[in-house]
């Protein structure tokens, strides 16, 4: 700094004030633009709810179809199985999408409640990840992989279906392993929230 | 037009004019990509307005804007870090950051506003919705309304935070040219 530089004043007054002098770009919407606006995030919303009721409808008609040709009582019950599986996790998102729909005023709580709320929110979903999304397929996969292999005639197909059923059962350990870990991060931050500053 | 939504849309002008500027500096830390950013402001703006349908009076109209802005903001911040996961900086590590900055960081981040902003959108969301806040004017009165913090937890806050921010734009200011 040379000696004909003025000194500059305290450090956080100086913070705030060049904060509050940044340019800004004013925006100002119009009555009909904020509805245009807010009308096409409920579009966007009910958009990504039906990306999950598709998926849903291609499990229902795949397995429905295998019920409705199956050969036996056993690969019937399998398919129908699945398909109660993916009719319940239809069920469970619908719940859970009309309990997203917050009221509009649930934006302006505090801070803090507004944080703690999303965080418990995001850790009650992926704590019962295996619960409600991996376990209702067991039952009807087990029983499809077990009538499967009761069938086969060789050793290397009966092979093939013990593979094929270890795959997804180490597949289902990992998802729920990595929800698991999720679950206990966003345990440590809500925790960290209600802990006493350090000072 | 029924009064209800009149007074919306009143409010909603009454909170532009008053708080625009402040919305636009608040989604800088939000979000770094301007286009985003934009998309930000607008997300913003258009939260204000549905929620001012349900404005009673329960907390100053101050107090809910800062309130809705913060909240819509950290909620961008957690969906984008969904996509693009990155470590937030605690109380402690902040400290040490300022003490350790490389010369070579500090020449790469020649705007005192760039830095700040740099380090503001490292905090964790409480700390940095507190700073913000602080940076706009308010007391810490003001603040714990806002967050929902105590007094005596923003003040703390306050002063590691700034005591931070300050030594690094003061090494910010060593190295510039």
């Amino acid at each position: 700094m040379s000696p004909e530089t003025p000194p500059r004043p305290d450090p956080p007054g100086d913070l705030a004030s060049l904060w509050q002098s940044q340019p800004v770009e004013p925006l100002r919407l119009s009555p009909a633009e904020l509805r245009a606006h807010a009308q096409r995030l409920q579009r966007r919303i009910r958009g990504r709810n039906l990306g999950e009721y598709l998926a849903s409808l291609f499990v229902v008609v795949v397995f429905g179809a295998h019920a409705w040709g199956a050969e036996n009582l056993a690969s019937r019950l399998g398919a129908l199985l699945v398909v109660a599986a993916a009719l319940f996790i239809v069920h469970r998102l619908h719940t859970r999408g009309s309990a997203r729909r917050l009221p509009p005023d649930s934006v302006a709580e505090s801070c803090l409640a507004f944080h703690r709320r999303e965080l418990q929110r995001q850790h009650d979903l992926v704590s019962s990840v295996w619960r409600w999304y991996l376990a209702p397929f067991a039952p009807g996969m087990a029983l499809l992989l077990g009538e499967a292999a009761a069938r086969a005639r060789t050793p290397g197909r009966l092979l093939a279906l013990a593979g094929f059923g270890l795959l997804c059962l180490l597949l289902a350990v990992a998802v729920a392993k990595i929800n698991q870990l999720a679950a206990r991060q966003l345990r440590d931050e809500l925790r960290a929230l209600d802990a006493p500053d350090p000072g | 037009m029924t009064a209800s939504v009149s007074r919306q849309d009143a409010l909603y002008q009454e909170v532009v004019a008053t708080y625009g500027p402040a919305l636009d500096r608040l989604t800088r830390v939000y979000e770094a990509d301007p286009e985003r950013r934009r998309d930000l402001l607008q997300e913003v703006h258009v939260a204000l307005w549905r929620s001012l349908a349900a404005f009673d009076e329960r907390c100053s109209l101050r107090t809910w804007v800062y309130r809705v802005a913060q909240n819509v903001g950290a909620s961008h911040v957690v969906s984008a870090r969904r996509a693009r996961p990155a470590a937030f900086v605690g109380l402690g590590t902040l400290d040490q950051l300022a003490d350790e900055a490389a010369p070579e960081d500090v020449v790469a981040h020649r705007s005192a506003l760039g830095r700040l902003l740099e380090l503001v959108r490292q905090l964790h969301p409480i700390d940095r919705q507190v700073i913000l806040l602080y940076l706009e004017g308010l007391d810490g009165a003001a603040i714990g309304e806002v967050t929902g913090l105590t007094a005596g937890h923003v003040t703390t806050k306050i002063n590691r935070i700034k005591g931070a921010l300050a030594r690094r734009h003061r090494e910010g200011e060593r190295h510039e040219p």
